[in-house]
């Protein structure tokens, strides 16, 4: 177990090392969710309907944040592709590593990763107007959005080592995040949708996490919504080291 | 005399329905270095991937310095190092760090880990390089840090894969000198090649394998005597004598010529005997290459594979 820890966490530090060594990737990573919250903020924000009373960015920032918990998580499938394409996974596995490390490591690192995203996110949020409660709802919100990274980063990772090349892993890493994350109340009310489509956003685990995020940052409240995030939290994350344990026992399968 | 550092008993392994290593019997003695020679799609890294615990095999079993790696892996993993024909660091870290991680992941203490990271940074000339990003170094040293990378756990086994392919004759060299060095600290080194001459610079033994299977096994002098130091090639001036002249100096068609494998001092009788038959159009003669050694082992030629890739090389090679 304490073998496991310490391989857990060298390998945690040797992926963030990757990401700070690499500045045009942090540029890039921050970029595209800035975009979007200007892009939403000054751009659609004014034709989205909101309940009476609520400024929209409010509903934003909290959506965003959610979002790209979501997006950074997922980018764990290109990197453990990486990972096995070029060797280094062969060599991690044939040295004494604790065997599931490799795994953990990177699921540690993509989570610490969001955890900083959705901060430098949320005072991106402040800049253009957002005003939350200052209250420890922001940080439940920040500890469930850490879990909802962790929660799909073993999903992330459970496809970068069931597809063939970083490659596939770049499409099948993201494909389902857009509807994902658009069919969901992140980024305007469930109730503005067709039927069929707010049915499903309504059973869209990110709707939950959403609402779940803006009760706790706008009103320090812990909702039902705060419940089935963690149930969801829980499914993902069974599901996802579920199938990851078991293609990473496959590798050594003929 | 001591017991084998590795054994392989009826080795197999089948990918859906073909056979990379198919019954595959090998006994490697400790403290030497032993070449596994064969050309691509002949089993090589199957055989590393096995041995170094990344693939079970589907049947057989294989131990390394008595425990079994199937059942007992991480016994193995410990006493084993990899470095492979894909220099496998992290682009990324720099030199220091690839050492200092596989240190951590071998378990050892901090200040052990550090000593030994810059013992091997010096041995293997990368101390000024330590502490730039490794995917600033060129091919030559990418290598060498990769075998230092394998070195850190104090391996009693070195498992080598292709360890020299796509490298530089010069760069080649420095890591054949590096790879005697290890082994005279008393490290037994297994090492896959497709060249005869690296088997025959490095090994004292060395297995052939081909389509899975050991076809031969010996010293390199006793493999190359049983092949011919020197290959005649004949071409006769009348084709109609091609058959006669194969079968009068016991050599095979190939084209217009007739080969023939000998040792440097039976070309004079060969060149008497052909000419017996009638006269020639040509002669050349070339050493034996893998090429010949292969053909006299398993009969057919590598080229007959269809494996492109290579098979340009060896043409090459051998012309």
């Amino acid at each position: 177990m304490k073998k496991f820890a310490i391989d857990t966490w060298a390998l945690t530090k040797r992926s963030l090392v990757k990401y700070r060594r690499n500045p045009q990737a942090v540029v890039l990573t921050l970029i595209q969710p800035i975009m979007f919250v200007l892009l939403f903020r000054y751009v659609f924000g004014g034709a989205i309907q909101t309940p009476p009373g609520v400024d929209y960015v409010n509903l934003l920032i909290p959506g965003i944040v959610v979002q790209n918990a979501v997006f950074s998580a997922a980018a764990a499938s290109v990197a453990i592709s990486d990972d096995l394409a070029n060797g280094f996974t062969d060599r991690l596995r044939s040295l004494p590593t604790a065997r599931l490390a490799p795994l953990t490591g990177r699921v540690f690192a993509d989570t610490l990763r969001a955890g900083l995203l959705v901060t430098v996110i949320f005072f991106v949020g402040i800049v253009v107007g957002f005003r939350p409660e200052w209250s420890w709802g922001l940080i439940v919100a920040w500890l469930l959005l850490m879990l909802v990274a962790f929660g799909f980063a073993w999903i992330a990772v459970a496809i970068g080592v069931s597809v063939k090349s970083p490659e596939v892993a770049q499409s099948a890493g993201f494909i389902w995040i857009f509807p994902l994350t658009f069919a969901s109340s992140v980024f305007v009310p469930v109730d503005t949708m067709p039927d069929w489509l707010a049915a499903i956003a309504t059973v869209n685990p990110v709707t939950q996490f959403a609402d779940a995020t803006r009760a706790l940052v706008l009103d320090a409240q812990i909702t039902s919504a705060l419940g089935w995030s963690l149930v969801w939290v829980v499914i993902l994350t069974a599901i996802g080291a579920t199938f990851t344990i078991r293609g990473w026992n496959r590798m050594t399968k003929p | 005399m001591s017991s084998p550092a590795v054994t392989a008993e009826d080795l197999t392994v089948v990918y859906g329905d073909k056979a990379a290593l198919d019954g595959l019997n090998l006994s490697i003695a400790p403290g030497v270095i032993h070449a596994i020679l064969g050309p691509n799609g002949a089993g090589k890294t199957t055989f590393i991937r096995v041995a170094t615990t990344l693939l079970t095999p589907t049947s057989g079993s294989i131990h390394v310095l008595g425990r079994n790696v199937v059942t007992d892996a991480a016994a193995v993993r410990d006493l084993i190092g990899v470095a492979g024909q894909y220099a496998t660091i992290d682009e990324v870290l720099t030199g220091e760090e690839n050492l200092l991680l596989t240190g951590t992941l071998y378990g050892l203490p901090a200040n052990e880990r550090r000593a030994r990271a810059g013992d091997l940074l010096s041995r293997f000339d990368l101390t000024d390089a330590a502490r730039r990003p490794a995917r600033t170094y060129s091919g030559g040293m990418r290598r060498r840090l990769d075998l230092a990378a394998s070195l850190m756990g104090n391996p009693e086994v070195l498992f080598l894969d292709e360890p020299t392919t796509g490298l530089d004759v010069r760069t080649r060299n420095a890591l054949w000198e590096e790879v005697r060095a290890i082994a005279d600290r008393g490290v037994t080194v297994v090492l896959t090649t497709q060249y005869l001459e690296e088997a025959d610079a490095l090994a004292s033994r060395i297995s052939i394998i081909d389509t899975g299977r050991v076809v031969a096994e010996g010293t390199p002098q006793e493999l190359k005597s049983t092949v011919g130091e020197e290959i005649l090639s004949l071409q006769p001036a009348d084709e109609r004598a091609l058959s006669d002249l194969a079968d009068a100096v016991g050599g095979e068609i190939r084209g217009q010529h007739v080969r023939v494998a000998t040792a440097k001092d039976g070309i004079n009788s060969i060149l008497a005997t052909a000419l017996g038959v009638g006269p020639l159009a040509s002669v050349t003669t070339s050493t034996a290459s893998l090429d010949d050694v292969f053909l006299s082992y398993t009969g057919h030629a590598p080229e007959e594979e269809a494996l492109p890739e290579p098979t340009k090389r060896r043409r090459r090679g051998s012309s």
